[in-house]
């Protein structure tokens, strides 16, 4: 039993740190110098070779700081939808642009209305002589303002494809948008797209939730490193800001909710290492319960961090000039992504009930 | 990252499965499952059998007669005992006054008490608590006069366990009342058959009797039965509470109450369907089992990185609220059968029917029981006052 870094995940997490305290002006650019965006590319594939803790390592550092980068939608998700569906040409073809940096990708699947159910798919494809022609609409695709290549979900005949689209194929309309923390999106309508053959991954039913995972345990550990910055920040903040003639620190309200604060984290904390070492796990029982399980805390228990972070800041909680604001709007959009408490809290229930033991 | 037990510990976690088949008695068994109240001979039955396998006392060197184990050993070994319902062992003896003994007691002290403990012939209990003086402990009032080769020792404890089973206690007791509270303090131990002792019981919202009041007046004691010096008692007391890391999640009991409270989801029935097919019902289980799993890592967390910083009291925190939730929600669960109060039928001289399904009985004296959780070995408050501590820096 081990709950420490390894050397490589050091190492890792030491370059990243230096990374981002330095002044890059294309801080992705240079992400992809030092191996990030190949981070979880298998290795015959030109990438690094990590798993999940590898990418927690990174998510954490991310989140710390904050950073806008494609990591999640491209060197995680992206990446792992063409890793499991792909043929070996097609891998050939796209995991090393993806792992030198040039080609950001982003997955589509879920759409209007579907409110997380990955099952919930009308998007649709059919046959066209070699190629196929799709249909349909796909919501909020994270990264999906920069990507070159979207992964759609689709219906085909009786089955759920996996399809690799160029961004800037005929049929295409990107809606693009910011989200909340100020990262990148689109809602994308697809009309009549005409694709090649070879542009069909593979099945999507099985890996769909599988990449899902991935990004569920990833912007949970993103969540983390902003909640653990937000923890500091305010004990900071009270140990400075002085009301009635002596620091806040003092009064005890204000220490019971801080420790409220830290018993939330350390258990958070335990969940998402614990759902970053399962998310690329073949087990899919296993890898769903211990990601919902650490998604429902950083949605659940970390909104409350930050709710309490801001309240026990005072006004200047409330200003947008203020670091504050921008680290739980990261954990805000990381509550909603990738499934929200209720969606997890209803995956793991019906698990558990399935299989309780007598 | 390794989550997993390695080898060794894997091993050894095969060798406590093996040793609690063979020698486990099946009538403690059959107590447990059908939530029978353990006493004394309960207890002795069981801690004599550690006893002799040499597994009474995990956390003691092996010289002091203990298995010497590590954290993550012992952490096997008390959710093995506990997943088959064995009664835990008492921790007045080998948790707590023990390691004070042999860490700070003299020769003579080190051979007259540790090998009845180990030998689980002599039972302790702790006077520590005083009407008094709780959550504040270093208020203590009892006070313990210098009289030639003695202590007289006059005042009151109360809230302790199993003072009515046990042969010593172990007390904080004033011998200095003109000093700051805490720098006036001695610890002693003193023979509960002496002169003077009287215990009284009180009995808990649950129905049963395990804490009690021990009234002492003008007992005399031998200045030999003072541990280490006089009026350095709470550097001891302070030692003795924080000495007890493993086992301050209760993550063993938690999981077992889990088990009990699946079957009840199983059994129980809501329009017709089990309970736990019910949405809302299988939500706040399952929001109770994702707490349960996150306390259980945490507790390996600290079992790993060491009891640094605030960790115990996160775990007291987070682990007396699980072991108060897992109560509340079988009770919960179990519905209208909670109300008619049976707790005498746990009572293993009780002969009469219970009403409802076997569960029953137990459910809401569980609930009522696990009140203390939070108020005991530190009150949940004082724990956030701890945990505030080290995140400020004061």
């Amino acid at each position: 039993m081990d709950f420490g870094y390894s050397e490589e995940q050091r190492m890792l997490s030491d370059s990243v740190v230096r990374l981002f305290a330095g002044k890059e002006t294309d801080v992705w650019a240079a992400c992809c110098q030092m191996g990030l965006a190949g981070a979880l590319v298998p290795e015959e594939f030109d990438g690094m070779g990590g798993l999940g803790i590898d990418g927690m390592v990174a998510a954490l550092e991310i989140g710390r700081n904050l950073a806008v980068i494609p990591f999640l939608s491209t060197a995680a998700v992206g990446m792992q939808a063409v890793n499991l569906t792909g043929s070996k040409a097609q891998k050939a073809k796209w995991l090393p642009q993806i792992a030198e940096g040039h080609l950001q990708v982003s997955i589509a699947f879920e759409e209007p209305g579907a409110r997380y159910d990955l099952d919930h798919l009308e998007t649709q494809a059919v046959g066209d002589g070699d190629g196929y022609i799709l249909n349909g609409r796909k919501s909020v695709v994270l990264g999906g303002d920069l990507a070159d290549l979207i992964i759609v979900a689709a219906r085909l005949d009786n089955g759920v494809k996996l399809f690799a689209l160029d961004a800037g194929a005929a049929g295409i309309t990107r809606t693009d948008y910011a989200l909340t923390d100020g990262r990148g999106a689109a809602d994308i309508a697809l009309h009549d797209v005409r694709l090649q053959g070879d542009a069909l991954l593979g099945d999507g039913a099985a890996v769909m939730a599988a990449v899902y995972d991935l990004g569920a345990a990833m912007i949970a550990a993103e969540a983390l490193g902003a909640l653990e910055k937000i923890i500091a920040m305010t004990a900071e903040y009270l140990k400075t800001r002085h009301q009635f003639g002596q620091p806040i620190s003092n009064f005890q309200v204000l220490q019971h909710q801080m420790a409220d604060m830290a018993v939330a984290f350390e258990h958070m904390k335990s969940l998402v290492f614990e759902a970053c070492d399962l998310a690329m796990s073949k087990d899919a029982v296993s890898r769903a319960q211990a990601v919902s399980a650490a998604k429902i805390l950083i949605a659940e228990e970390g909104r409350q961090i930050c709710q309490h972070a801001i309240q026990m800041h005072g006004g200047i909680g409330v200003t947008d000039e203020y670091d504050l604001g921008r680290f739980v709007k990261r954990v805000t959009v990381a509550e909603f992504a990738f499934g929200d408490a209720d969606h997890h809290i209803a995956r793991y229930g019906k698990h558990l009930a399935d299989t309780a033991d007598d | 990252m390794d989550f997993s037990l390695g080898a060794a510990d894997l091993a050894f976690q095969q060798e406590v499965r093996d040793f609690l088949k063979a020698e486990f008695p099946p009538e403690l068994a059959a107590k447990s499952a059908a939530e029978i109240r353990f006493k004394k001979e309960d207890y002795d039955s069981w801690q004599n059998i550690l006893a002799r396998k040499g597994w009474i006392a995990p956390a003691w060197p092996v010289e002091h007669g203990g298995c010497g184990w590590s954290p993550v050993q012992q952490n096997i070994f008390d959710e093995e005992t506990f997943a088959i319902g064995a009664p835990r062992v008492l921790p007045f003896g080998i948790r707590l006054v023990g390691p004070v003994v042999y860490t700070y007691g003299s020769k003579a002290q080190k051979a007259r008490f540790l090998p009845g403990i180990v030998s689980n012939e002599t039972y302790w209990c702790q006077g520590f608590s005083e009407p008094g003086a709780g959550s504040d402990l270093a208020s203590v009032k009892t006070t313990a006069v210098r009289d030639g080769d003695n202590f007289v020792v006059n005042g009151q404890k109360t809230w302790t366990s199993y003072a009515h089973y046990a042969d010593w206690i172990f007390c904080l007791v004033r011998t200095d009342p003109g000093v700051k509270k805490q720098l006036g303090i001695s610890f002693l131990l003193i023979d509960m058959k002496t002169l003077g002792i009287s215990v009284r019981p009180i009995r808990t919202l649950d129905g049963d009797h395990f804490v009690n009041e021990v009234f002492l007046d003008n007992v005399i004691v031998p200045a030999e039965n003072l541990v280490g010096e006089e009026n350095k008692g709470w550097g001891y007391a302070k030692f003795l509470l924080g000495n007890e890391r493993t086992g301050i999640a209760g993550v063993g009991m938690t999981k077992a109450d889990l088990v009990r409270l699946r079957h009840i989801a199983r059994t129980e029935k809501r329009n017709g369907r089990p309970l736990i097919e019910d949405p809302l019902f299988q939500a706040r289980l399952a929001r109770l089992e994702i707490d349960l799993r996150a306390l259980e890592l945490t507790n390996l967390r600290m079992l790993a990185e060491g009891a640094q910083g605030a960790f115990p009291s996160i775990l007291k925190i987070r682990g007396s609220q699980l072991q108060q939730r897992s109560v509340e929600l079988q009770m919960d669960a179990l519905g209208p059968y909670a109300l008619p109060w049976q707790a005498d039928a746990m009572e293993p001289a009780w002969n009469g029917e219970p009403v409802g399904p076997d569960y029953a009985k137990a459910r809401a004296p569980a609930y009522f029981d696990r009140r203390k959780t939070t108020i005991y070995g530190g009150s949940t408050e004082v724990q956030k006052n701890i945990i505030a501590k080290t995140m400020f820096g004061f």
